[in-house]
Parts: C-alpha cells; structure tokens; sequence
C-alpha cells in the first residue's frame, strides 16, 4: 500500500469526565507511511501534537519491543489568530522492524494541563522480503552471505567508533559514526546499546544505513548508526564504547540469513550464544567559545545561520494587528539558540514572542529553523519603520563571532477610530484625557552645560583644606584675648604694678621732648613719673605721697630691695624738687636727667621683678 | 518677630536660592560634534566626546548627564548609569538628571527614590550637592565665627552685633548638620556594574564560590579593594561579596 496511511484518525482519546470544550483544545494524531514492511525495510512514524499554546509538551513514547526507534526531525508551526495562539509539532521518527510477524506501535500519550490523551496503537505487518507494493526504503536488498565463509584471520563480526572531528567548540556538532561489521549467521537480533554520551547533546542521525566492506578477504554487511552530537561544555570529552550483543547461531541456521537488524527471531534459540563486542572509548577536545569580540546579544547559537524577517500585511490602521515573523535557519544546534532580542518598537505595543523549532537532518548536518512570531499594534498613524533586527552567532568555520540583521520593515498606518491608539498606548497610569504617552525614552542632551558662578564657588569652598581653621584661630584668639582681659580686670592693683614702668617710662619721654622748651614742665613730669612710678608698686595713691612713706612702703612689700635702688631713688626724688621748685639753680640739668631716670626705673623694675 | 529671627529667616532664604542661575553658555566645536553625532544616531562617536569633554571639566554635571545620554542609547546600562549618578552627585537638583537616572535605574531594577520615601522628601534632602553643602556650612561657618569674634573683641557694639551673630550661628548649625546627616546616609564609595550580568563570590578569586549575581547597572558601595578584586556591598538586597574590579565602575 502506497502513500501515507492513516493508521490511526484523531486519537484524542480523552478522559470521559472531560468537557467537550477542554477535549477540544489539544490533539494527538499518529500516523505511519505503511503498514507492511520487509524486516530490511523502514517505516516512517509521525506524531502530531497540536494545541493552544506556543509551548507544548513533547509526546512521551513508549518502549517499543518491536521496532529500533530513531528521532527523525521535528517540524513546528504557529499561528496567531485575534490574540490567539495555536500551535502544530509534527515529531518525525524512524522505525526499523526487528523480527519477522506481528509489530505493534503502541499508544503514545501527551499530558499537558493534567489531562492525558494518547493514540490508538498501530498495527505493522513485518515480512520477511520486501513486499511487492513497499519498496525497501533504502532501496538496495542486503547482500547476499553466499560469501559469508570464514576466513582465518578474520572475526565473525566486530563494531567500530569513529568521530568526524578530533576538535570542536562547544555546541559544534560532531557525528560519531559506530559501524557494526557482520559476516556470520546470527541465531537474533543483536542488541545494540549506545555509547555514553554524557556531557553532550545527541540527536540520532536516521536512517541506518547498509553497506558492505570487506577485511582481511572477508565480506562483511555492514550496518552504519550515526548520532550527532553537541558537546554542552569545554574540555577533554569522553565517549563511552557502543556495544552490541550477538545471538551466535548454533546448527540449523540459515547460513544466508539478512544482517544482523533483519534476523529473523524464529531462528533456533536454544543453541545460540550471547557474544558482545565493544568500541573504545572516544576522546573530543572541546574548545571553549572565545570571550573575546562576543557580541553583547550572543545567546549561544553555534553554527552557520541566516536570518530573515517578514509581515503578515504592509497596510494597517492604529489599533490593528501585525503579525511579524523572525526566522533564523541555518546549520546548528538550533536547540541552543535563545530568545531573539528585539529592538525598541516605540511605536507599536508588542506582545510576548512565542517562537517554533523545526529541525531536519539531511546529509548526517542538524540543521532547520527557528521561528520567532510578534503580533505588533501600531499606536500611532504614519510610515512606520520596524528598523533591522540583530542576531549574533559563533561561526566554528571560521572561529569568530558574526552578527547578522534582517531587512528593515515599512509598513504604512491609517488613523484607526477615536480613542483605538488611546486604549493600547497609556503606559503610564497618570495620562491625562486627551493626552496618549505614546513611550518613554531618556531626556534629550544638555545644550547649555554652564555651571552657575555661585554654585562653581560653593563647591569650591566645599573642598575645605587649611584655610578653613581661619576661623577657628580667629575665635579662639578672640576668646583667649577675653580670658585675658577679664584676668586683667580682676586685680587692678597686679594690673597696676606691672603697667607702672610702662606708665612712667612713657611720662618721661614726655618729659624729655618738654625739656627743652619748658624745663619745669619737664621737671614736673619727670616728677609725677617717678612719684606715680612708686605708687602704683606699693598700691598707694600718688597724690601727698612722701619720699619717705615710699621707701618704708618698697621695703616693706619688696624685702629684696637693695640699698642702692632706694639711694638711687631718693636722690632722683630730691633732684627733681630742685627742679622743680629753684629751677634756675639746675638750668639745662633737665634734658640729661630723662635718660638717667628711666635708666633707674627700669633697673629698680628688674630689682622688683626678680 | 525678634531681629535674630528675622536675620535667619532672610538669610536661609538667601542661601537657599544661591545656587540658581546659570551663565551664558558659548558651545566649543568638541561639543557641537558631539551633539550632531548624536542627534545622527552615532552614539558612540559621541560618547567618545562627551567623556573627553567631561574628563577635562570634571565638575560638569551636564557633560556626565550627556555622556550618559549617548552611553544610555548605545544599550551601556551601567556606564550610563554610572555617569548619571556622578551628574547627579554634582547637581541633584536638574530635573532631567533625576529623570534619566530614575529612568535607566528602573531598567537595573532599581529606583532613585528608594521604596517607602516620599517623594518630596527625597526632593529636599537631595536639593544640594554633598559639595554644595559642604560650601554652605563652611561659609557659614566662616560668616558665624567671625561674627561672634568681633561680638566678644568689641563690647560697645555687641548689642548691634548680637542678632547677626546668632543668625549666623543658627544657620551654621542647619546646614553643617545638613551636610553631616548626608554624609553619614551615603555611602563611601560607590560603584556601578558596569558587566552584563557579574558574579560576585566569597572571596578575592575564582576559586571561591558565586555566591551571587547582579544584574548591569545595578549600585554597589564599594568597601575594599584586593588586587584585581574589589569587596562590594549590594545597597538594596544588603548583600557582599569579592567582584573582580573590571566589573564595577566607581562613581
């Protein structure tokens, strides 16, 4: 039977309790492209998801004892209707039949908001040639074991592990290919169980292939298994061995049996043999992705990839939807590529991107597209520009960051009814009736950067430093002045005594300018200096002090005082009263008798003083 | 009303306003360039000049403010965050500094006024510069102690003297007390991530675990530096820990 059959319809086989309306929302469909195949041959099996929701869960496959089970592709779509979102995956895999007779798919279910549905189990026909109306889907039949002989020197059977790379980046790929050389009638099917793969990220590389080689003059059918992988961090990786276990045939085997997937299981078990071969163990060098020149929109795609962009309309009014569509495609872990980050569109309001993953895997490449969907409403009227969005990738080829842009995008916006921008545009809570903020940006430049004289001279005063204690010494001096003073004020006799010769020095140099021109003048300030002189040191008003009193005063509150200070003043004493009062008997004696009475009142001050 | 009184009134008014008025203002061909790649949408080509420009005349909040412009439109949310809040520190008064450091903030997570403050409070409290403040109290400062000195040097006019002197005094003791609560409220060094998302572990070096992450943009105080490794402290989550120093741009 030719051309896709459905095998099973809409397997939305709901639980009973559900409404009808929730049944609705998500579906399960499987499908295969034929329903007999030759145990050489392969079905090609499709599960379709779909639901409302950019994100929907992955179908979870059961065991399948019947069949190698091989991921093929997945293939995403999205559409965006009034607001709402539907999706549609279509999960793509690869069965190899692995016995002769009877095969079931059995069902395959989906949970997705506590609710499970599953499909109806398919039901396979497995011949053991091809069948007339299904052509093998590799096309060649196995080779004939006419010349399967043993040969000395060479194994039954044996696998081998190789990695088209020795050096890749992280999230590079890399295909390891395990190939599993067989030449002998196996009793089964062998078991193949992969290598471990930890630290990477597989994706099987369907279908297997079937080849035949030869070694040491033995011809060998082949079978060819390849996985690409994604190394998820740098370093020395380690590829554990693939192994396969192999029924050995005992006697009555048919010696010209297929290879070893296509073993028919009605073969003579009871004499059979386990046998196990093994790969070593594969080393990968990861090389880290390099810091350096990494794009600041990098969100760790790693491959070869384009990008294009495109609207749903060109035409549109205020308050209308535009549906745009971001594709990324190219070679690459595509599962790795992040969110696409979108310029600022003030002039529309944009909703959450909802994105799809479709992959495929022609030529042993993992290769596909990422799909990113936008639904944008025009806020205001115009020819408005969606400017060109940037997606950043690592090149391995080339070893260096590259950042590719799609096209800028026109489109032209109507005026939409009153009050239609108003409605999607008030970002703010505080727009005032009649006024739209239509988006928010920063302030414009300062065009007038001129700081105020006042506010330059302020701050620099605010940089304080020594000229700031100015102050403080000013204060302090003033208040240590005050202190001084009132201990001045508070003694007048101390004050008294201690400003005397000051007092009369100051009397007789009065004097001494006087002497000249009034010598009794002179006389009598020389006079009231000495006699003023004495008071202040014993306290005594100078007025009717008498030499007499003085010198019994001085020697009596200056006990120190010698014999020759009270001569010296007594005998000024006497000479200025002569002075005085017969100043012709001393005229011109006045000028030279200045310097000798300071003389001796600052030597009884020190006398004094000591 | 006492004459003390009305003095200090005066005054305080007089000082409050000080700061207001701006020169006339002839744009040298640095700033002429810089303005028409900016408005040209080279915003790198202008900030290459603003920074020229505002290292030249550091004390310029508005060669920082369009330094943050031109870093802000090139997507540099931390670098523009820190040349914002060093305008700010200058001049906290412009309004449109306040407005693009509220503005870019708001896109590290974080807002100029902090939760629970009122809005016209802050306004206030940060109507003057630290340096502004700083200015104030010392001029005042200089303005009281001569005052009182020449109060207690001349007794014949004390009388005279008095109100002026007390005024002084009193304005004094408003604006340095300003300026101290200010200062002890903000931070020592501050800082600014200036990497798209940084790692700050448990010590100086990578051997020491993450023990956290900051967004770009987001304020730090910065405590002590070690090496290549500077201590921060987070303001709003009170966290700390080591960040190599390349990732933080002082302020």
């Amino acid at each position: 039977m030719r051309g896709k059959i459905r095998a099973a319809g809409l397997a939305a086989l709901l639980l009973a309790s559900v409404p009808a309306a929730l049944r609705a929302q998500i579906s399960i469909n499987a499908q295969v492209d034929r329903s007999q195949v030759a145990l050489n041959g392969q079905i090609t099996l499709t599960v379709d998801v779909s639901g409302p929701s950019s994100s929907l869960p992955d179908p979870r496959i059961p065991p399948m004892p019947d069949f190698s089970r091989y991921s093929s592709g997945r293939n995403q779509s999205i559409s965006i209707v009034n607001g709402k979102i539907s999706s549609s995956i279509d999960y793509t895999y690869v069965l190899v039949p692995r016995f002769v007779g009877k095969g079931v798919i059995p069902p395959i279910t989906l949970t997705y908001n506590k609710r499970t549905v599953q499909t109806s189990p398919i039901a396979i026909e497995v011949l053991r040639s091809a069948p007339a109306a299904a052509a093998p889907a590799q096309g060649s039949p196995p080779p004939s074991m006419a010349q399967a002989h043993e040969v000395p020197g060479a194994p039954d059977f044996f696998v081998t592990a190789q990695l088209d790379k020795k050096k890749v980046y992280v999230d590079e790929q890399a295909t390891l290919t395990v190939k599993f050389y067989n030449a002998a009638a196996l009793a089964g099917n062998p078991q193949y169980t992969p290598p471990d793969l930890s630290g990477f990220m597989k994706e099987d590389l369907p279908p297997i292939r079937r080849e035949t080689a030869q070694f040491r003059g033995r011809m060998y059918d082949v079978s060819v298994i390849k996985t690409a992988i994604f190394p998820e961090r740098d370093g020395r990786l380690v590829i554990g061995p693939a192994s396969v276990r192999c029924p050995v045939a005992g006697q009555g085997m048919d010696p010209f049996s297929p290879n070893f997937f296509n073993q028919v299981f009605n073969m003579n078990f009871g004499a059979a043999q386990m046998k196990t071969v093994s790969t070593n163990a594969l080393k990968l060098i990861v090389l880290p992705l390099p810091a350096a020149g990494q794009p600041r929109n990098f969100s760790g795609a790693v491959g070869h990839f384009s990008i294009s962009d495109s609207l749903d309309k060109n035409r549109t009014q205020v308050g209308g939807a535009l549906n745009l569509t971001v594709s990324i495609q190219g070679q690459g872990n595509l599962r790795a590529v992040g969110d696409l980050r979108m310029p600022e569109l003030t002039s529309f309001r944009t909703y959450e991107t909802v994105s799809s993953l479709n992959l495929d895997k022609k030529n042993d490449v993992v290769e596909g597209s990422k799909v990113y969907k936008t639904v944008l409403i025009p806020r205001i009227s115009g020819d408005l520009t969606i400017p060109p969005i940037a997606f950043a990738y690592f090149d391995p080829a080339h070893g260096a960051y590259e950042t590719i842009r799609t096209k800028p995008l026109s489109v032209g916006v109507k005026p939409g009814p009153a009050n239609q921008a108003a409605g999607f545009a008030s970002l703010g809570a505080a727009s005032a009736p009649g006024l739209t903020e239509i988006s928010q940006d920063i302030r414009y430049l300062n065009t007038n950067p001129e700081n105020s004289p006042l506010v330059s001279l302020l701050r620099r005063l605010g940089r304080g430093g020594p000229q700031n204690a100015l102050p403080f010494i000013f204060f302090a001096a003033c208040l240590l002045w005050r202190g001084v003073e009132r201990r001045r004020l508070a003694d007048p006799k101390r004050l008294r005594a201690r400003q005397a010769c000051k007092t009369a020095l100051a009397l007789i140099a009065e004097a001494s300018r006087e002497a000249e021109r009034d010598p009794k003048k002179s006389a009598d300030l020389m006079s009231e200096a000495l006699c003023g002189y004495l008071a202040d040191k014993i306290s005594e008003p100078p007025a009717g002090l008498t030499l007499r009193r003085a010198q019994e005063l001085l020697r009596l509150r200056h006990p120190n005082i010698s014999a020759g200070a009270l001569s010296g003043i007594k005998n000024a004493w006497e000479e200025l009263d002569l002075r005085r009062f017969a100043p012709a008997a001393h005229s011109g004696a006045g000028k030279a008798g200045a310097p000798d009475l300071a003389e001796l009142l600052k030597a009884v001050e020190k006398e004094l003083d000591s | 009303m006492k004459p003390a009184v009305k003095i200090f009134a005066a005054a305080l008014a007089l000082t409050a306003w000080l700061p207001l008025g701006a020169a006339a203002f002839s744009p040298s061909p640095a700033f002429k360039q810089a303005q028409k790649n900016y408005d040209a949408g080279d915003y790198a080509g202008a900030s290459a000049i603003f920074s020229q420009i505002s290292a030249q005349h550091p004390e310029n909040s508005a060669y920082l403010y369009n330094l943050g412009d031109s870093l802000f439109k090139q997507g540099r949310l931390g670098p523009a965050i820190a040349a914002y809040q060093k305008a700010f520190d200058l001049d906290p008064r412009n309004s449109n500094i306040r407005y693009n450091l509220n503005f870019a903030l708001n896109k590290a997570g974080e807002t100029l006024v902090p939760p629970g403050v009122p809005p016209a409070l802050f306004d206030v409290f940060y109507w003057f510069s630290l340096p502004e403040l700083s200015g104030l109290q010392w001029t005042l400062c200089w303005l009281a102690l001569i005052l009182c000195g020449f109060w207690i040097l001349l007794p014949d006019v004390r009388d005279k003297l008095k109100p002026w002197a007390a005024s002084a005094l009193a304005l004094w003791i408003f604006w340095g007390g300003w300026f101290l609560v200010r200062k002890s409220l903000e931070p020592e060094r501050l800082g600014v991530i200036v990497n798209p998302s940084a790692e700050i572990r448990s010590g100086p070096g990578d051997g020491f675990n993450v023990i956290f992450t900051a967004p770009e943009g987001r304020r730090v105080e910065i405590l002590a530096p070690q090496g290549d490794w500077i201590e921060i402290g987070v303001l709003k989550e009170g966290l700390q820990g080591w960040i190599k120093s390349d990732a933080v741009e002082g302020v």
